[in-house]
Protein backbone atom coordinates (compact mmCIF):
# COMPACT_ATOMS: atom_id res chain seq x y z
CA UNK A 1 0.00 0.00 0.00
CA UNK A 2 1.26 3.42 -0.84
CA UNK A 3 1.74 6.09 1.75
CA UNK A 4 1.06 9.57 0.49
CA UNK A 5 3.27 12.10 2.17
CA UNK A 6 2.13 15.33 0.61
CA UNK A 7 -0.99 17.15 1.71
CA UNK A 8 -3.08 16.13 -1.27
CA UNK A 9 -4.65 12.70 -1.77
CA UNK A 10 -3.03 10.39 -4.34
CA UNK A 11 -4.28 10.70 -7.88
CA UNK A 12 -5.86 7.87 -9.76
CA UNK A 13 -3.34 6.31 -12.13
CA UNK A 14 -3.76 7.24 -15.77
CA UNK A 15 -3.18 4.65 -18.51
CA UNK A 16 0.53 3.95 -18.84
CA UNK A 17 2.08 4.96 -22.16
CA UNK A 18 5.81 4.62 -21.53
CA UNK A 19 7.97 3.12 -18.82
CA UNK A 20 11.75 3.39 -18.72
CA UNK A 21 14.07 1.97 -16.07
CA UNK A 22 17.73 2.80 -15.72
CA UNK A 23 20.54 3.05 -13.21
CA UNK A 24 20.24 6.35 -11.34
CA UNK A 25 23.34 7.98 -12.72
CA UNK A 26 23.61 11.43 -14.25
CA UNK A 27 25.01 10.22 -17.56
CA UNK A 28 21.62 8.82 -18.60
CA UNK A 29 19.52 11.89 -17.82
CA UNK A 30 20.08 13.65 -21.14
CA UNK A 31 19.06 10.59 -23.14
CA UNK A 32 15.94 9.83 -21.11
CA UNK A 33 14.88 13.49 -21.08
CA UNK A 34 15.24 13.80 -24.82
CA UNK A 35 13.43 10.52 -25.40
CA UNK A 36 10.55 11.77 -23.24
CA UNK A 37 10.48 15.11 -25.03
CA UNK A 38 10.43 13.39 -28.42
CA UNK A 39 7.74 10.97 -27.27
CA UNK A 40 5.51 13.82 -26.11
CA UNK A 41 6.18 15.81 -29.27
CA UNK A 42 5.14 12.96 -31.54
CA UNK A 43 2.31 11.58 -29.40
CA UNK A 44 0.56 14.78 -28.39
CA UNK A 45 0.01 17.68 -30.73
CA UNK A 46 -0.46 20.39 -28.12
CA UNK A 47 2.00 23.24 -28.79
CA UNK A 48 4.62 23.52 -26.09
CA UNK A 49 3.74 20.31 -24.32
CA UNK A 50 7.01 18.58 -25.23
CA UNK A 51 9.03 21.46 -23.81
CA UNK A 52 6.94 21.48 -20.65
CA UNK A 53 7.53 17.75 -20.28
CA UNK A 54 11.24 18.27 -20.93
CA UNK A 55 11.52 20.60 -17.95
CA UNK A 56 9.66 18.20 -15.68
CA UNK A 57 11.75 15.24 -16.82
CA UNK A 58 15.03 17.09 -16.29
CA UNK A 59 14.18 18.34 -12.83
CA UNK A 60 12.56 15.14 -11.52
CA UNK A 61 15.34 12.95 -12.91
CA UNK A 62 18.01 15.23 -11.45
CA UNK A 63 16.35 15.08 -8.06
CA UNK A 64 15.97 11.32 -8.23
CA UNK A 65 19.62 10.84 -9.18
CA UNK A 66 20.95 13.33 -6.64
CA UNK A 67 19.00 11.85 -3.76
CA UNK A 68 19.04 8.18 -4.62
CA UNK A 69 20.19 6.06 -1.72
CA UNK A 70 23.73 4.79 -2.31
CA UNK A 71 22.74 1.36 -3.57
CA UNK A 72 24.69 -0.40 -6.31
CA UNK A 73 21.54 -2.21 -7.42
CA UNK A 74 19.47 0.98 -7.45
CA UNK A 75 16.98 1.59 -10.21
CA UNK A 76 15.18 4.69 -11.38
CA UNK A 77 11.85 4.21 -13.13
CA UNK A 78 10.17 6.88 -15.23
CA UNK A 79 6.60 6.55 -16.39
CA UNK A 80 4.60 8.72 -18.75
CA UNK A 81 0.85 8.23 -18.54
CA UNK A 82 -2.20 10.00 -19.87
CA UNK A 83 -5.96 9.72 -19.68
CA UNK A 84 -6.42 12.02 -22.65
CA UNK A 85 -6.93 15.17 -20.64
CA UNK A 86 -3.88 15.16 -18.38
CA UNK A 87 -0.29 14.04 -18.67
CA UNK A 88 1.39 12.34 -15.73
CA UNK A 89 5.15 12.00 -15.45
CA UNK A 90 6.36 10.03 -12.46
CA UNK A 91 9.69 8.86 -11.16
CA UNK A 92 10.21 6.04 -8.69
CA UNK A 93 13.53 5.63 -6.94
CA UNK A 94 15.07 4.33 -3.76
CA UNK A 95 15.68 7.60 -1.99
CA UNK A 96 17.36 8.87 1.10
CA UNK A 97 14.56 9.17 3.77
CA UNK A 98 15.67 12.69 4.61
CA UNK A 99 15.05 13.66 0.99
CA UNK A 100 11.44 12.49 1.21
CA UNK A 101 10.82 14.73 4.21
CA UNK A 102 12.46 17.74 2.58
CA UNK A 103 10.67 17.19 -0.69
CA UNK A 104 7.28 16.95 0.99
CA UNK A 105 7.90 20.17 2.89
CA UNK A 106 9.07 22.01 -0.17
CA UNK A 107 6.10 20.93 -2.28
CA UNK A 108 3.68 21.89 0.48
CA UNK A 109 5.38 25.29 0.76
CA UNK A 110 5.15 25.84 -2.98
CA UNK A 111 1.44 25.13 -2.99
CA UNK A 112 0.83 28.14 -0.79
CA UNK A 113 1.66 30.38 -3.74
CA UNK A 114 0.50 30.53 -7.31
CA UNK A 115 3.15 29.13 -9.67
CA UNK A 116 4.49 32.49 -10.86
CA UNK A 117 4.72 33.93 -7.34
CA UNK A 118 6.45 30.78 -6.16
CA UNK A 119 9.07 31.02 -8.90
CA UNK A 120 9.65 34.72 -8.22
CA UNK A 121 10.10 33.86 -4.54
CA UNK A 122 12.52 31.06 -5.45
CA UNK A 123 14.58 33.43 -7.63
CA UNK A 124 14.63 36.01 -4.83
CA UNK A 125 15.70 33.38 -2.32
CA UNK A 126 18.50 32.24 -4.64
CA UNK A 127 19.62 35.85 -5.05
CA UNK A 128 19.73 36.41 -1.31
CA UNK A 129 21.47 33.12 -0.54
CA UNK A 130 24.23 32.88 -3.14
CA UNK A 131 26.04 30.07 -1.33
CA UNK A 132 22.96 27.92 -0.74
CA UNK A 133 21.57 25.38 -3.21
CA UNK A 134 19.35 27.09 -5.75
CA UNK A 135 16.24 24.90 -5.21
CA UNK A 136 14.59 26.41 -8.26
CA UNK A 137 13.59 23.14 -9.87
CA UNK A 138 10.27 22.42 -8.18
CA UNK A 139 9.03 25.98 -8.65
CA UNK A 140 10.15 25.87 -12.26
CA UNK A 141 8.16 22.68 -12.90
CA UNK A 142 5.01 24.38 -11.68
CA UNK A 143 5.39 27.67 -13.55
CA UNK A 144 7.32 26.77 -16.66
CA UNK A 145 6.05 23.21 -16.94
CA UNK A 146 2.53 23.95 -15.69
CA UNK A 147 2.60 20.70 -13.73
CA UNK A 148 1.47 20.13 -10.16
CA UNK A 149 3.57 17.86 -7.98
CA UNK A 150 2.89 15.11 -5.53
CA UNK A 151 5.23 12.87 -3.61
CA UNK A 152 4.40 9.51 -2.04
CA UNK A 153 6.26 6.78 -0.23
CA UNK A 154 6.08 3.30 -1.64
CA UNK A 155 7.19 -0.08 -0.28
CA UNK A 156 10.88 -0.82 -0.03
CA UNK A 157 11.94 2.72 0.78
CA UNK A 158 10.95 3.97 -2.64
CA UNK A 159 9.75 7.49 -3.33
CA UNK A 160 7.44 8.34 -6.19
CA UNK A 161 7.26 11.89 -7.47
CA UNK A 162 4.30 12.47 -9.75
CA UNK A 163 3.86 15.56 -11.88
CA UNK A 164 0.46 16.16 -13.43
CA UNK A 165 -0.25 18.68 -16.14
CA UNK A 166 -3.09 19.45 -18.48
CA UNK A 167 -2.74 18.42 -22.07
CA UNK B 1 42.46 44.70 -25.94
CA UNK B 2 39.30 45.08 -23.92
CA UNK B 3 38.88 43.09 -20.73
CA UNK B 4 35.81 41.43 -22.22
CA UNK B 5 37.77 40.20 -25.22
CA UNK B 6 40.33 38.66 -22.88
CA UNK B 7 37.83 36.55 -20.93
CA UNK B 8 38.64 32.87 -21.26
CA UNK B 9 35.88 30.79 -22.79
CA UNK B 10 34.56 27.70 -21.02
CA UNK B 11 35.02 24.26 -22.52
CA UNK B 12 31.93 22.12 -22.11
CA UNK B 13 30.21 19.41 -24.08
CA UNK B 14 27.02 20.72 -25.67
CA UNK B 15 27.64 24.34 -24.70
CA UNK B 16 29.75 27.11 -26.14
CA UNK B 17 30.16 30.82 -25.63
CA UNK B 18 31.40 33.44 -28.03
CA UNK B 19 32.47 36.97 -27.21
CA UNK B 20 32.27 39.69 -29.83
CA UNK B 21 33.83 42.96 -28.65
CA UNK B 22 33.02 45.51 -27.66
CA UNK B 23 29.92 44.29 -25.81
CA UNK B 24 28.28 41.12 -27.10
CA UNK B 25 28.25 37.58 -25.75
CA UNK B 26 26.46 34.62 -27.32
CA UNK B 27 25.61 31.34 -25.62
CA UNK B 28 24.81 28.28 -27.70
CA UNK B 29 23.72 24.75 -26.83
CA UNK B 30 22.43 23.11 -23.67
CA UNK B 31 23.49 23.38 -20.03
CA UNK B 32 22.27 20.33 -18.12
CA UNK B 33 25.33 19.15 -16.26
CA UNK B 34 25.28 18.25 -12.54
CA UNK B 35 26.87 21.37 -11.13
CA UNK B 36 27.15 24.06 -13.80
CA UNK B 37 28.25 26.61 -11.23
CA UNK B 38 31.43 24.65 -10.63
CA UNK B 39 32.57 25.10 -14.22
CA UNK B 40 30.74 28.24 -15.32
CA UNK B 41 30.49 30.59 -12.33
CA UNK B 42 34.08 31.72 -12.88
CA UNK B 43 33.23 32.56 -16.48
CA UNK B 44 30.10 34.51 -15.53
CA UNK B 45 32.03 36.38 -12.83
CA UNK B 46 34.75 37.21 -15.37
CA UNK B 47 32.13 38.59 -17.75
CA UNK B 48 30.76 40.81 -14.99
CA UNK B 49 34.20 42.06 -13.96
CA UNK B 50 35.23 42.73 -17.54
CA UNK B 51 32.11 44.77 -18.29
CA UNK B 52 32.78 46.99 -15.29
CA UNK B 53 36.48 47.14 -16.08
CA UNK B 54 35.77 48.21 -19.65
CA UNK B 55 33.30 50.80 -18.37
CA UNK B 56 30.53 49.50 -20.62
CA UNK B 57 27.05 50.90 -20.15
CA UNK B 58 25.46 47.78 -21.59
CA UNK B 59 26.28 44.22 -22.60
CA UNK B 60 24.19 42.22 -25.05
CA UNK B 61 23.78 38.57 -24.14
CA UNK B 62 22.33 36.48 -26.94
CA UNK B 63 20.76 33.31 -25.53
CA UNK B 64 18.46 32.55 -28.47
CA UNK B 65 20.41 29.41 -29.27
CA UNK B 66 20.75 28.25 -25.69
CA UNK B 67 17.92 25.81 -26.14
CA UNK B 68 17.68 24.21 -22.72
CA UNK B 69 19.14 24.65 -19.24
CA UNK B 70 18.55 22.99 -15.91
CA UNK B 71 17.58 25.00 -12.86
CA UNK B 72 21.15 24.96 -11.55
CA UNK B 73 22.19 26.78 -14.70
CA UNK B 74 19.45 29.36 -14.23
CA UNK B 75 21.17 30.09 -10.94
CA UNK B 76 24.11 31.47 -12.94
CA UNK B 77 21.83 34.12 -14.46
CA UNK B 78 20.33 34.87 -11.05
CA UNK B 79 23.82 35.46 -9.66
CA UNK B 80 24.73 37.75 -12.55
CA UNK B 81 21.54 39.75 -12.11
CA UNK B 82 22.32 40.09 -8.42
CA UNK B 83 25.85 41.35 -9.06
CA UNK B 84 24.54 43.99 -11.46
CA UNK B 85 21.74 44.99 -9.13
CA UNK B 86 24.22 45.44 -6.28
CA UNK B 87 26.87 47.23 -8.33
CA UNK B 88 27.87 50.72 -7.27
CA UNK B 89 26.63 53.56 -9.50
CA UNK B 90 30.10 53.89 -11.00
CA UNK B 91 30.09 50.22 -12.02
CA UNK B 92 26.45 49.82 -12.95
CA UNK B 93 25.49 48.61 -16.39
CA UNK B 94 22.59 47.02 -18.21
CA UNK B 95 22.37 43.42 -19.41
CA UNK B 96 20.30 43.17 -22.56
CA UNK B 97 19.24 39.56 -23.05
CA UNK B 98 18.23 38.59 -26.57
CA UNK B 99 15.76 35.74 -26.18
CA UNK B 100 13.55 33.58 -28.37
CA UNK B 101 9.95 33.71 -27.20
CA UNK B 102 9.28 30.30 -28.78
CA UNK B 103 11.62 28.66 -26.28
CA UNK B 104 9.68 28.06 -23.10
CA UNK B 105 12.48 28.31 -20.54
CA UNK B 106 13.59 31.64 -21.98
CA UNK B 107 10.09 33.09 -22.06
CA UNK B 108 9.41 32.22 -18.44
CA UNK B 109 12.79 32.51 -16.74
CA UNK B 110 13.97 35.83 -18.11
CA UNK B 111 10.77 37.65 -17.27
CA UNK B 112 11.13 36.46 -13.69
CA UNK B 113 14.83 37.30 -13.73
CA UNK B 114 13.99 40.83 -14.76
CA UNK B 115 11.93 41.22 -11.60
CA UNK B 116 15.15 40.86 -9.59
CA UNK B 117 16.83 43.83 -11.26
CA UNK B 118 14.28 45.75 -13.35
CA UNK B 119 16.59 48.68 -13.99
CA UNK B 120 19.56 46.54 -14.94
CA UNK B 121 17.98 43.90 -17.16
CA UNK B 122 16.31 44.41 -20.52
CA UNK B 123 14.71 41.56 -22.42
CA UNK B 124 14.58 41.69 -26.21
CA UNK B 125 12.28 38.86 -27.18
CA UNK B 126 12.21 37.81 -30.82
Amino acid sequence: MNSTTSSKPPRAPAPLLVSVSFRPVWAYIDGVREFGRFFCETTFKQPGLAERAQVVLQETLENAVKYSAPDVDGKLEVEISSDGSELQISTLSHADPEHLKNLREEIDNLRRFDPEAALIAAFARAAHEPEAPARLGLARMRYEGQFELQVSEEPGGNVRVTAVGKL
Amino acid sequence: MSALAAVGLPRLDNFSAQITPPATVQFVGVIAIPDPGRVLSTFFAALHRSVTSDGLAEISVDVRHLTFVNSSAIRLFVDWATWVRNASPAESYVIRFRTDRRITWQRTSFSVLQSLAPKAIIIDSE
